[in-house]
């Protein structure tokens, strides 16, 4: 079992490998460079204060001390531009990720329509400055977090802000539906821990440019001419196949960020309506069983494919299940359920067992992120029962920070988004989209539900998710910062 | 000829040209122009249909009040009685080729769709659906399943024999299927080493050479985010690799045909139909095909359960790449690159029906309408 070294890690972003997950606060500064010359002595500036995955140093009693706040920063295909990237390597970063998360073809691939176009969004969308270089910031408290991101740019930065957005996490790790949101994560290959389920072991590649991916090979990664490199920054590739080239993107990796505000009230309504009796009130067992249904999990994290009829606390962290061995049919998780359209394990039925697993850990992603607004209703509660059979929306927006990491966009995020998740005939379905994130503009959405005797449809499902901006960036490595600052 | 065909793909049934969506025995049709040093502009229609040759170009006749606006753009053509003789003429055969669901015409794909469709209206409607949410109906269901006829001796005898003849059939069976999983060994060995890679390759081809992403712009804009595509590939066979391309076609044909059960290409479920045929006198390899899903879909399955036989096939062109289809980016790079030719017009009998949704249709379907004998029904419904 090889396993990244200490100066890898030293040079890897630190949000990469870990997701912070003792700082419950989160700040994200969006900019635009406003003086290119300033920023890049700005960015020079920064470079120490950035997090990398180094080891967490110990103390005496050899206890790890985290630290207290972090920062790290990506940067979009025009920020690159901007800063002066050599215009060589510039063209050659993938398609998607120079196109830019607004553009229309790519806007229609997300389901990023309606209410949801570009046209809409806060920012990184049709109107607004164009988004160059994105901080970062987690820590212990808002307070902590706006001290420090206002004295960041103070002096001479050359950056004006478009956005700023904050965030928190909560202990139960839920989001604003009420659901543990944190539980599928895949375990990169070469961090693998004794004792991981093998089914959910990663290669490197797929989210850290420069090693092999899930093919055996590297991925398309941007490269700089060795000319342009004279200070040797950056490092060579291996092997004899690219001599004249060094690689920009080792140790990097490309993230998303989407601001995605949820339609809390409208969700469990929606739960409401369809378990209502002939005396016109509804069922909260019905009500939580629909809505776990939908996700695929129970609010706990509990997998439905596991404990079919009722939440198990207990199973809240379970990851290591496959949906074969005893819910082929989708009788427990439906077949289009959300955590089975994103990632359906061995269960893709052009080659249920080890193909589909196979097929399922080429397009995985790593999620970050963080909530932003105030939870509607005591989501803690749902775990004991305790359903909001009467919610109503408080004008209020909330939702998620949701973040990914991977290596090619095209082939991980847009194609889970793409191919699995608003695909209407997904694994066999006829005529429906992902029940949570799925862009059921037209308020048509169906989905099937599987069980004995007569299976069971809900229809009409409106889109409780929609898109309120991000982009696509790049996240160097610090050795790729370095070059870029020099 | 151009504007011929934009106006024919702008209303498919109704323009003054060729009314195509009126056709009850198409599957696909698409007519393209390509280019090429040695032949300059050329038409190429390529269609699936239902039925023979000559009655669907009777048809495609039937359908075309401009088809003489069509065709006499093109040399050789002389005038609607000479129709049957000239596509006849210039058509070519594929060497290998692969149809979803067998047997399937236009009409029973989209009978059987309707059918499904009216039936799960029906479970939908509300008094019906809450009717089988009743918990008294699944104890009906169980005591309906559980009666059994009382059986006289005779008709234990007939059991006897029936199930006598059951177990031989089995025997005949498992040995089909020896032999079929026999044969499919051989040639998974054949293509591991007819495709093995050129090259092996630890760093993608693509890494670092500038991508003319315009192009794949232009042709990524005419798919459909969701539905069924359609992909055609004209491409040059490598000096002295004919043979061993024929062989590995031949290969294909019988694997495609006879070897893989309904709907599926080695585990590939997403195809509806393939076809290569080696055209210009040996010199091109033209690929057709028509697929379920994205592009990235497509090929990402042909990488994860058929790379071999890819490799096999196209490692007898030039353009692809070293590593074979495990270089993913340069895979489908190879598709995208200017062997790939946009379609000026592009017909979908179904266009919103998968070969995964025709199999289940069909599933669900033709049990009820095998265990209905009409007659019997009407009486059954109508006695009192």
């Amino acid at each position: 079992m090889t396993q990244l070294s200490p100066p890898d890690r030293e040079d890897i972003q630190g949000i990469l490998l870990s997701g912070f997950g003792h700082l419950y606060y989160t700040y994200y500064l969006l900019l635009t460079v406003t003086d290119a010359v300033a920023a890049k002595n700005w960015l020079k500036r920064t470079l120490p204060t950035i997090t990398t995955a180094g080891r967490w140093p110990q103390d005496a009693n050899g206890k790890t001390i985290k630290p207290d706040l972090t920062l790290n920063l990506a940067l979009t295909h025009d920020g690159l531009r901007t800063l002066w990237l050599v215009e060589k390597a510039l063209n050659t970063f993938p398609r998607e990720f120079i196109e830019g998360m607004a553009e229309p073809k790519r806007a229609e691939i997300l389901g990023d329509t309606g209410t949801s176009a570009p046209s809409q969004w806060d920012f990184g969308g049709d109107n607004g400055a164009p988004l160059h270089l994105m901080v970062l910031l987690h820590g212990q408290s808002l307070e902590q977090l706006r001290t420090y991101g206002q004295t960041l740019l103070a002096d001479n930065s050359g950056l004006e802000v478009v956005a700023i957005e904050e965030g928190f996490r909560l202990p139960s790790k839920k989001e604003h539906f009420g659901f543990n949101d944190s539980v599928s994560q895949p375990e990169i290959k070469d961090l693998e821990t004794p004792g991981h389920d093998p089914a959910q072991v990663v290669a490197t590649g797929e989210f850290l440019l420069g090693y092999p991916d899930g093919y055996g090979i590297f991925a398309l990664t941007p490269v700089v001419p060795n000319s342009d490199d004279p200070d040797d920054l950056l490092p060579s590739f291996p092997g004899r196949e690219l001599p004249g080239y060094k690689n920009f993107g080792h140790n990097g990796s490309f993230m998303v960020y989407r601001k995605l505000p949820q339609d809390v009230a409208g969700f469990w309504q929606y739960m409401a309506s369809q378990t209502r009796g002939a005396d016109g009130q509804p069922d909260p067992q019905g009500m939580n069983l629909i809505a776990s249904k939908f996700v695929g999990r129970w609010p706990s994290g509990a997998p439905l494919t596991l404990s079919p009829d009722q939440d198990k606390p207990e199973l809240a962290n379970e990851n290591n299940f496959l949906y074969m061995p005893t819910d082929a049919k989708g009788r427990g998780c439906p077949l289009g359920a959300h955590i089975r359209r994103t990632n359906p394990r061995d269960s893709l039925l052009d080659a249920p067992g080890q193909g589909s697993l196979i097929t399922s850990s080429r397009h995985r992603i790593l999620r970050r992120g963080s909530l932003f607004g105030e939870p509607l209703f005591p989501l803690d509660d749902l775990d004991q029962g305790q359903i909001p059979v009467d919610l109503q929306d408080d004008g209020q927006s909330r939702g998620l920070h949701f973040f990914c990491f991977n290596a090619d966009i095209g082939r991980q995020f847009e194609f889970v988004q793409q191919t699995w998740a608003n695909n209407p005939r997904f694994d066999g379905l006829y005529d429906e989209k992902d029940p949570i994130i799925g862009d059921n503009d037209d308020g048509q959405g169906r989905f099937a539900m599987p069980r004995c005797p007569v299976r069971q449809r809900a229809s009409h499902i409106p889109r409780f998710v929609g898109m309120a901006g991000g982009g696509y960036f790049f996240m160097p490595s610090m050795s790729a910062l370095q070059f870029l600052t020099t | 000829m151009r504007q011929v065909l934009d106006a024919i793909a702008a209303d498919l049934a109704n323009n003054a040209y060729f009314q195509i969506a009126r056709s009850d025995r198409t599957h696909f049709l698409r007519l393209a122009i390509i280019t090429d040093p040695d032949h300059g502009p050329r038409l190429l229609m390529t269609g699936n249909y239902d039925g023979s040759l000559v009655d669907y170009l009777q048809e495609l006749a039937r359908l075309s009040p401009g088809l003489d606006d069509l065709w006499n753009h093109c040399t050789g053509y002389r005038g609607r009685q000479d129709f049957n003789r000239f596509i006849q003429a210039h058509t070519y055969k594929a060497q290998a080729s692969y149809v979803a669901v067998q047997g399937e015409s236009v009409g029973s794909i989209r009978k059987r769709r309707n059918i499904r469709q009216k039936l799960q209206q029906l479970l939908d409607l509300d008094d019906m659906a809450n009717y089988l949410d009743h918990p008294g109906l699944k104890p009906l269901l169980d005591d309906l399943t559980s009666l059994k006829q009382p059986r006289t001796i005779w008709q234990g005898l007939r059991m006897l024999m029936i199930q006598t003849w059951q177990v031989i059939e089995q025997v005949f069976n498992g040995l089909c299927d020896l032999i079929k999983q026999i044969m499919l060994w051989i040639l998974r060995q054949t293509g591991g080493i007819l495709g093995a890679p050129d090259q092996p390759r630890l760093i993608g081809e693509y890494v670092g050479s500038e991508v003319d992403y315009e192009r794949i712009r232009t042709l990524n804009e005419a798919e459909v985010v969701h539905g069924t595509n359609h992909l055609h590939l004209l491409s040059t066979v490598k000096r002295g690799r004919l043979l061993r391309l024929k062989i590995v076609l031949l290969l294909v044909n019988v694997a495609g045909r006879h070897l893989f059960p309904p709907g599926s290409l080695s585990n590939i479920r997403s195809i509806h139909f393939a076809h290569w045929s080696i055209v210009d006198g040996g010199k091109h390899l033209l690929f057709v095909t028509h697929y379920d899903g994205s592009f990235d879909n497509y090929l990402g399955d042909f990488t994860d359960r058929a790379s071999d036989g890819l490799n096999s096939v196209w490692n007898n062109v030039e353009g692809y790449p070293l590593a074979g289809a495990q270089d993913i980016f340069a895979f489908k790079q190879f598709f995208r690159n200017d062997q790939q030719l946009p379609s000026q017009v592009f017909y979908r009998a179904y266009p919103d029906t998968t070969v995964v949704n025709i199999l289940r249709d069909r599933a669900i379907v033709q049990p009820l309408a095998e265990g209905l004998d009409r007659p019997a029904l009407d009486d059954w419904l109508t006695e009192p």
